[in-house]
């Protein structure tokens, strides 16, 4: 396993007027080359989990180890831990700065002292990666589209070449074309590069049809866990925590009894039925 | 953490303190530094100190908040104190070439060191028990008298009353920003002084765009209210000045007097 979680509680300014725990107690593994996707509604602590992920945070409780090492050991190389899981914040576009595209991709190789050819090479294919034309590099980032901002956003931290990529709510306001875009090119980035991806959304319809497996977040707790399609089948449960399953599962529990996440499954189905009437 | 800084901030309570008018207690922190200024001996300092004890403990903001928010001024409260210690002229006690202990200056820089924090911790508590609207509201009123002479005194109170409400938003901001660049691998920590300046681009090239995106964006959306500055606009709940302002108002002449007659005695 590349990521383990163990019974990690995290509480913001301890010790402070304003303590606020946002983890309590909260295990999970992470094998290599997996697509796992995180959800649970706003403030159940999603992005307070994935940044324990890279060494952002360090558990008050409990204990992370990534790659082998442990994030509370003084000794931990945390700029290693960085560059083998790239994270990519919410709404990452907020985070460019350079004059360029091309620039600001570059900015992480540079920082984890790749040399200028290594540099050159992570930058062009992580654009490519994420459907990002080399025509825009010579371009101020500011310059772009929404969408074209969250890619270069984006390909500024798949140009580390981490191990594992966790995107924190990567669809958040972008509109449904969009999201599909992105979307799909998180899908072909995990089938091609066979990369440990880690998902955060807040929404169902986003990730069901591209995680193997799912963890559902309440009040900083791990709620729920399984297979999408085992974790949708709950979807009354779901519904308590303030989440909605994707319509299609509810339609078809309610119709045929079975348990699917996506459309596609539900056209499978149906036309297997409609096959052996 | 950023965050952690409490100096300036407000501390929610129901304190007699935090009942208090603001115009009333921005007032009295002036007559608390005045209160400052004047002491001179050691019996009045300790009266300052005991008074300043009292009305943290009235106030209800803990002690250990109270005392966080001289942390960003331990460099130059003990650069001030070193500097006075050494620098001061008088009969000598120790000597290495231009440097010099002499008792004055110790007797000096204690004095200098009791000032400043009794200084930081009387004003903070102002902030301390009082909302930034309040205070703001209670500058504005303080500030009448100069409106009619042509000074804008709403424009100048919303003025602060925006920059103090984005304080703690751009705290925020700055420490979500300098995380995903360390997510990049970027490193505010290590290296000399031009190499840290350097490091700062990544972090202050997107905060500007931020902070100038939201002011924008409050423009547009005071503009689509109507705001129109400060005349005909009417308030919600008009602030009075009550018995216990005046209480409060003896309470601090009160200490004024035992300041004065402190350095008489003593
Ligand atoms: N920097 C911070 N300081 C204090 N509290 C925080 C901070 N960031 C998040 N929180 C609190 O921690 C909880 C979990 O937040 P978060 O991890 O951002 O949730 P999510 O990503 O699922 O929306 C929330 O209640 C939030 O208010
Ligand atoms: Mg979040």
């Amino acid at each position: 396993m590349i990521i383990q979680a163990q019974n990690v509680s995290y509480i913001y300014s301890e010790g402070g007027p304003f303590e606020k725990g946002a983890l309590k107690d909260v295990s999970m593994t992470v094998e290599s080359g997996a697509f796992i996707g995180i959800i649970g509604h706003t403030g159940s602590g999603k992005s307070t989990l994935v940044q324990h992920f890279n060494g952002l945070l360090r558990p008050t409780g409990g204990k992370v180890i990534v790659c082998g090492a442990d994030t509370l050991d003084k000794k931990a190389d945390l700029k290693t831990v960085r560059a083998k899981v790239g994270l990519v914040f919410q709404y990452p576009e907020h985070q460019l700065f350079a004059e360029t595209v091309y620039k600001d991709i570059a900015f992480a190789p540079g920082n984890m002292g790749f040399s200028a050819d290594e540099t050159d090479a992570a930058v062009r294919e992580s654009a490519a990666l994420v459907g990002l034309s080399e025509t825009l590099f010579e371009k101020s980032p500011f310059e772009l589209s929404g969408g074209q901002k969250r890619r270069a956003a984006i390909a500024g931290v798949l140009a580390m070449r981490p191990q594992v990529l966790v995107l924190d709510e990567p669809t958040a306001g972008l509109d449904p074309r969009g999201r599909e875009d992105i979307l799909s090119q998180i899908k072909r980035l995990h089938a091609e590069t066979g990369m440990t991806v880690i998902l955060v959304s807040h929404g169902m319809e986003d990730i069901a049809n591209c995680v193997d497996y799912l963890y559902v977040m309440d009040h900083g707790t791990i709620a729920m866990q399984g297979t999408p399609a085992e974790v949708y089948s709950r979807y009354e449960r779901l519904e308590q925590m303030g989440l909605t399953a994707p319509q299609v599962t509810r339609l078809m529990k309610q119709r045929y009894g079975v348990d699917v996440c996506t459309v596609e499954q539900a056209k499978d189905y149906i036309l297997g039925v409609l096959r052996r009437a | 953490m950023l965050k952690d800084i409490t100096l300036g901030q407000y501390f929610p309570g129901n304190s007699p303190l935090h009942r208090l008018d603001a115009m009333v207690k921005i007032v009295l922190t002036f007559v608390f530094l005045s209160a400052v200024f004047t002491a001179k001996t050691a019996l009045a300092y300790a009266a300052v100190a005991a008074f300043t004890v009292v009305i943290i403990m009235i106030s209800g903001v803990p002690f250990k908040f109270v005392v966080k928010g001289l942390k960003p001024l331990v460099a130059f409260i003990a650069f001030t104190a070193v500097l006075n210690l050494l620098m001061t002229s008088g009969t000598v006690i120790w000597q290495w070439g231009f440097l010099r202990l002499t008792y004055e200056g110790a007797a000096y820089a204690v004095q200098m060191l009791a000032r400043i924090v009794l200084l930081v911790l009387g004003t903070s508590l102002l902030t301390y028990t009082t909302s930034p609207i309040a205070l703001t509201d209670g500058i504005e009123r303080l500030l009448k008298p100069f409106g009619k002479m042509g000074l804008p005194t709403h424009e100048l109170a919303m003025m602060m009353s925006i920059a103090l409400r984005f304080v703690p938003t751009l705290l925020e901001e700055t420490d979500k920003i300098m995380k995903a660049q360390m997510a990049r691998g970027a490193d505010f920590q290590s290296g000399n002084l031009l190499k840290r300046a350097k490091a700062l681009i990544p972090l202050l090239v997107p905060l500007f765009i931020s902070a100038i995106r939201r002011a924008e964006e409050l423009a547009t959306a005071m503009d689509c209210r109507c705001y129109r500055g400060g005349n005909h606009r009417t308030r919600l709940s008009e602030a009075k000045v009550t018995a216990a302002d005046y209480a409060a108002g003896c309470v601090f002449a009160g200490l004024m007097t035992l300041v004065i007659f402190a350095n008489k005695v003593g």
